[in-house]
């Protein structure tokens, strides 16, 4: 039987009427049990309401190429003991961040953002939340003032109190002592490997800042680059030119153009895209038949193109494979029909005769070669999938 | 009788409590440094390089709440294509939100988009099995990333093969070194799943998973689970080389990884906005499981030129 005495509290001494209440309940248990239940939550001294601070801070316009660090000083309750810090969960991922603890020896402990008792602040110490934002990794172009908002999120050791939310915002932009244009972010797409990509970009200092750019250079053989001047205008040629000997597949580089500003700044502009092969396949590279009753035929079909104009416009189809399902060929029909006015493309239809009984997926590939051998050019996916 | 005594005991049990950890502090700076801790190769056998990230929740593009939001599998995929320094991709499952017919397209998408991508791995997750079980089986069979969950048993077992559920209990990898992935689910929803699964305790599923590892292979385990779930998976025995927490407590892969009962702990993060770039050895004196590499790798986009830096491919997929 819980048995509550006022009398032995003396933090919660009790009136002559609790005392009373007291007497009558050890006669009556199910009082007993009520009465201590109420004197319970009232001796148990809750945590002191706390009201967070929100923290705000302003970066103002920071140069592109630059890192910019700041410490905002994170308030928390201090009559809970040991906290936890346990995150900053933002509307952005713009900075980096991390807490710092400095004890009351002045000595910092970064905390790991783990949820362990050792990374806990205690009360009297100060809590710190680093934010780092590295421009460096942002595109070289000019940046409107943003405001980002995000909490800090804190608990008592035994998360028996609650979490305390910290609401943080911060602002900032970026200045870019260069302008590129038109894109600070080179994106050539799918580039055949026959085929060739060129782009002139223009590259003009910050209104009232002279500058000159002093060479260019990218890491990738396969992007050349060459900085003209074109009165007053600095003007990059960008070409992308495939190379067989490194195949088919993305590539990102990033061009680099020093300057003599000060801190000896260098505009990065990043080139990215995939290199394929020269069979163009649309308007997707597979066929999905979606989910449907395989005994109903069915039909699909894409549209193929050679860029490749030293070899022959026709197509041919070497084989129909399977990943999933047995045996695909005797229930696939295939037809290569000619599209009109486009000698080097075209049809490739992908018939299912509905003659799968007891698979409930199938999937597989159509190899396609050209006519006059050398194997397959490309493969071309198909999937379907039972409705039952 | 004054309560300052006990407030005092308390006290100074916090105190005995902290002190060696903070005298520790004292001693080192805590932001980790992978590599400063890290024995010299000599002393460590081959390395396991690992790409892993886990709970997509049908995240299949980045969020369009605001400009340069971090992740989608088409930007997931043109990295893994541009830089192929990995033996193994790990994904960790939890690839939908609920078990909505929408999830269950997404769910056959990423699959496509993992299977094409090389992913030989899948840990299951409790999400997963919000979907029609008969959906996901459909799905599961018809790509090849292995589904793992190691604690998963069918309550009544059907007698054709052909119609069980197509889940392993690990997946071996084969290499220098060898690995061992083991994945569990420790929660099933309410429902369909639960009527047909029940679920080992983990550390006996984990045993039963590792049962006839070859002691030189490493052992990996993915744990769908809070926190202190994963971390718990430090103590099973056989001794995990490597806990990987499939956990939203974490919205992001935090910059360092724990370390529990010598086994090295992380956490995916979730919504697939970054991989973590690891290279798992065994330190040859003792055997002890090291990261040598512990890299999160944020999947960012283009602010000034929309659709850089993914692969077309998926991005057909996707669409």
């Amino acid at each position: 039987m819980v048995n509550v005495s006022t009398a032995s509290n003396p933090s919660c001494p009790g009136t002559r009427r609790q005392r009373l209440r007291h007497r009558a309940m050890q006669t009556n248990p199910l009082v007993t049990a009520l009465v201590s239940l109420a004197l319970l939550s009232a001796c148990t001294k809750p945590p002191a309401p706390w009201q967070p601070h929100p923290v705000f801070h302003d970066f103002g316009m920071v140069p592109h190429g630059q890192v910019a660090i700041v410490r905002v000083p994170i308030d928390f309750p201090q009559d809970r003991g040991a906290m936890l810090p346990l995150g900053y969960q933002g509307s952005c991922s713009c900075v980096s961040t991390h807490f710092v603890a400095i004890g009351k020896d002045g000595k910092e402990r970064v905390s790991l953002g783990r949820v362990a008792n050792e990374h806990a602040v205690l009360p009297g110490e100060k809590l710190f939340l680093e934010l780092s934002l590295d421009t460096r990794r942002k595109e070289a172009s000019e940046q409107k003032p943003v405001t980002n908002a995000g909490n800090v999120l804190l608990t008592d050791i035994g998360e028996t109190l609650g979490r305390v939310v910290i609401p943080i915002s911060f602002t900032f932009g970026i200045e870019a002592p260069v302008a590129v244009s038109p894109f600070a972010h080179i994106n050539f797409g799918a580039l055949p490997m026959s085929q060739r990509y060129s782009l002139t970009l223009e590259l003009r200092p910050r209104k009232g800042t002279q500058a000159h750019f002093l060479s260019a250079k990218a890491d990738d053989p396969r992007v050349r680059v060459e900085l003209r001047q074109d009165g007053e205008v600095c003007l990059l040629d960008v070409r992308v030119v495939p190379d067989r000997g490194l195949g088919f597949g993305p590539l990102y580089t990033t061009i680099t153009v020093p300057t003599d500003l000060p801190d000896a700044y260098v505009v990065p502009i990043p080139v990215s895209g995939q290199i394929v092969g020269d069979i163009e396949v649309k308007p997707m590279e597979r066929i999905s038949f979606g989910r449907f009753d395989f005994k109903t035929p069915q039909e699909g079909s894409v549209i193929v193109r050679d860029h490749d104009t030293s070899r022959p416009p026709e197509f041919e189809v070497l084989e129909v494979r399977a990943i999933v399902g047995k045996d695909l060929a005797q229930h696939m029909e295939t037809e290569l029909q000619p599209i009109e006015g486009d000698a080097r493309s075209a049809r490739l239809v992908l018939r299912y005769l509905g003659t799968f009984r007891h698979d409930r997926a199938f999937r597989g590939f159509v190899e396609l070669g050209k006519r006059g051998g050398g194997g397959s050019v490309t493969s071309i996916e198909f999937v379907g999938f039972s409705h039952e | 009788m004054s309560d300052r005594p006990a407030r005092a005991r308390v006290l100074a049990a916090a105190c005995l409590l902290f002190a060696p950890f903070f005298a520790v502090c004292a001693e080192r700076p805590l932001t980790m440094s992978v590599t400063s801790q890290d024995p010299s190769p000599q002393q460590l056998g081959p390395r396991l390089r690992l790409r892993i990230s886990g709970n997509l929740e049908g995240r299949l593009e980045p969020c369009g709440c605001a400009s340069g939001q971090m992740g989608g599998l088409a930007r997931r995929a043109f990295h893994l294509q541009h830089d192929r320094s990995f033996d193994l991709l790990i994904e960790g499952g939890n690839l939908v939100k609920d078990g909505s017919p929408l999830e269950l397209r997404k769910l056959s998408t990423a699959l496509g988009v993992l299977d094409l991508g090389g992913y030989s791995v899948l840990g299951l997750g409790s999400r997963d099995f919000e979907l029609q079980i008969d959906d996901l089986t459909m799905y599961l069979q018809a790509y090849r990333p292995t589904a793992v969950a190691s604690d998963l048993v069918e309550k009544n077992p059907p007698t054709d093969p052909a119609l069980a559920f197509p889940s392993k209990p690990y997946r071996d990898h084969a290499g220098t070194p060898s690995a061992r992935v083991a994945s569990l689910v420790l929660h099933l929803p309410e429902g369909a799943a639960r009527e047909r699964f029940t679920l080992l305790p983990p550390a006996e599923a984990w045993q039963r998973a590792m049962a006839d590892c070859p002691k030189e292979r490493l052992r990996l385990l993915m744990v769908h689970g809070l926190g202190d779930e994963v971390r718990a998976a430090a103590h099973y025995v056989p001794r995990p080389d490597l806990v990987i927490g499939v956990s939203p407590a974490f919205n992001e892969p935090p910059r360092v990884y724990e370390t529990i009962n010598g086994v090295p702990v992380l956490f995916t993060g979730i919504r697939g906005r970054m991989l973590i770039d690891v290279a798992l050895a065994r330190r040859e004196s003792d055997g002890s499981p090291q990261l040598t590499r512990y890299e999160v790798i944020e999947l960012e986009g283009s602010k000034t030129a929309p659709g850089a830096a993914e692969d077309r491919t998926t991005r057909q997929m996707i669409l």
